[in-house]
């Protein structure tokens, strides 16, 4: 049998994989194969042929198993079918194998929408009663396992509802990126036309005036010269102040990305920040993409109604506080934490994750540095 | 024989400029130089230049809409637009109206009143650097179209190479692609399609 970690390898090394790309990072997939052990609890195993004969429905059921997630939804409806077969006919030689029809219940939740997978879980559910009932099994194991393809189904729903909302999310944070790079690429255009063109225009419209001036020995190329120079400064300060527009404050311009991120996941932004103005550029930019890691976990993970994003100056400290009011997010850590504590570490300041009803993450950082 | 020009240009010290440089020109004769294009179309007929040189984009009365007017009221005074960037669809715009010349606010003094000169002379001058690489509303980029353009009013390769700054060979070699572009036989037929799929 491929075990999970080979198969990881086998991907990143030869781009090969068990998994179609949009599943390739979705270790849980490899993971819920342990409960195949199920099976083998109570599998005919005494002799060669029955030890054969369990192998091979196992093979059977791992081709199938990777084949409904290649397919496309409709057509991933025969290997599940086939995997439900798989488990009605064997479940009746021996209880394990009715994991098959769990795992028919999970792909389906999993795969289709959220109608076609209780429609898939109830069959699977139904044709488990009808050969686990007449096959005399006692009514202690037809209970149990109803309950764990009925919780294994809810379970695989909700994973699934996680990935789409995931994706989406993904899709929307991308168009936003497009839309800030587009009007920032405008933004440039329309600057360098206004400002540099026409100084630009002038400065060679005025060099060619005072050298044809001179190559006529007429007065006025003294003049033009003098006034090259001072339109090459304008336009050297219209760059400066171009520039400096482009740079000037990431916090400012990462906090109105932050509050449109988290509008577009349904989370309600509550916004007090007053922007302490000894903050040099490097703290900005390092507190700015602490606050990028932060706001994108609550938005992707949180499940939070609200996240509330506090920046202050406390004594000669800088604060930063982002709260949501979500699920205390289990899986919380990992998700770049480690980053935002390293830069918090790169600006003297101090990072610390708190979880309660919903989780708060709060920045210290000294103020002093570059005032 | 001089050239009576009018400058239309709404920053100052460039019009300023323009309006020195024009004057070095002993065949040129500057009747006046103004910042608004408003103003200048109101003195046009006691002023009656020859050629309106003026800049594209003005607050108020953009060179375009002065084009326009002038169409109307000066039938005979023709108009060179002069413009720092090339935008897309300005100059086919600039060609529906009927304007002699497009041209760089920078070029050089002697290419500028070269270009006024052929202008007045009834010839056409068109900055190939102001053609926009790639135009949304059309499938033809802007080069093809003022191409197109130019062979409507029926000009030959060399007159199109010479309005272009082009050699004539290379006119030929843009017309050969333009053709199989979209599947003309001859330049007849080429403004054929264009007209019928409205990119002129």
């Amino acid at each position: 049998m491929l075990a999970p970690p080979s198969a990881q390898t086998a991907r990143r090394e030869r781009q090969w994989s068990l998994l179609p790309r949009r599943h390739a990072q979705s270790w849980e997939i490899y993971a819920s194969l342990i409960f195949v052990l199920f099976y083998f609890a109570g599998a005919p195993m005494n002799s060669a042929a029955s030890v054969a004969a369990s192998a091979s429905a196992v093979l059977i059921f791992l081709g199938l198993y990777f084949a409904s997630y290649w397919l496309a939804p409709v057509v991933a409806t025969a290997p599940i079918a086939g995997i439900a077969i798989l488990g009605a006919m064997l479940t009746p030689a021996h209880p394990g194998a009715s994991v098959f029809l769990c795992y028919a219940a999970s792909l389906a939740c999993y795969l289709f929408p959220w109608r076609y997978g209780v429609a898939a879980a109830s069959a699977a559910l139904a044709t488990f009663l009808l050969v686990a009932g007449s096959a005399g099994y006692p009514d202690s194991y037809l209970a149990i396992n109803s309950i764990v393809i009925v919780a294994v189904a809810a379970i695989y729903m909700q994973a699934r509802r996680s990935a789409v909302i995931s994706e989406r999310l993904h899709l929307r944070e991308a168009e936003l990126a497009a839309i800030h790079r587009a009007s920032e690429r405008r933004r440039i255009a329309h600057d360098l036309h206004d400002q540099l063109g026409q100084h630009l225009v002038l400065i060679a419209l005025k060099a060619d005036l005072g050298r044809k001036q001179a190559a006529a020995g007429m007065p006025g190329a003294e003049r033009e010269l003098s006034e090259i120079g001072a339109a090459a400064r304008d336009t050297l300060n219209s760059v400066r102040r171009v520039v400096s527009g482009y740079s000037a404050r990431p916090l400012l311009k990462e906090l109105s990305h932050a509050e449109e991120v988290l509008r577009l996941a349904g989370v309600e932004p509550r916004i007090d920040a007053q922007v302490p103005e000894g903050l040099s550029e490097r703290q900005e930019c390092f507190v700015a993409l602490i606050l990028r890691e932060a706001v994108t976990n609550v938005a992707r993970h949180a499940r939070a109604s609200s996240c509330t994003i506090r920046i202050c100056a406390e004594a000669c400290t800088l604060v930063v506080e982002i709260t949501d009011d979500g699920r205390g997010a289990l899986r919380y850590d990992g998700f770049g934490t480690d980053g935002m504590r390293e830069r918090a570490a790169q600006i003297g300041g101090k990072l610390d994750v708190r979880r309660d009803k919903g989780t708060r993450v709060s920045l210290r950082a000294p103020l002093d540095e570059g005032a | 024989m001089t050239i009576r020009v009018l400058v239309v240009e709404d920053q100052k010290t460039v019009l300023a400029a323009l309006v020195a440089l024009l004057k070095l020109n002993s065949d040129f004769e500057v009747a006046g130089g103004f910042a608004d294009a408003a103003e200048a179309l109101a003195a046009v007929p006691a002023l009656k230049p020859d050629v309106v040189v003026s800049d594209i984009q003005m607050p108020g009365m953009s060179g375009l809409e002065l084009a326009q007017a002038l169409r109307g009221q000066a039938p005979n005074c023709r108009v060179v637009l002069l413009s720092t960037f090339a935008r897309a669809g300005y100059v086919q715009e600039a060609l529906r109206l009927g304007i002699g010349g497009y041209l760089l606010k920078d070029s050089p003094p002697e290419r500028l009143a070269d270009g006024i000169r052929a202008v007045a002379a009834g010839r056409r001058q068109i900055e190939s650097a102001l053609l926009a690489l790639d135009d949304e509303s059309t499938s033809l980029s802007e080069r093809d179209c003022v191409l197109l353009h130019l062979v409507r009013e029926g000009l030959s390769n060399a007159e199109i190479g010479a309005a272009l700054g082009l050699s004539e060979g290379t006119v030929k070699n843009l017309m050969t692609v333009l053709l199989a572009n979209i599947g003309a036989k001859n330049r007849i037929e080429a403004c054929r399609i264009a007209e019928k799929k409205g990119w002129l």
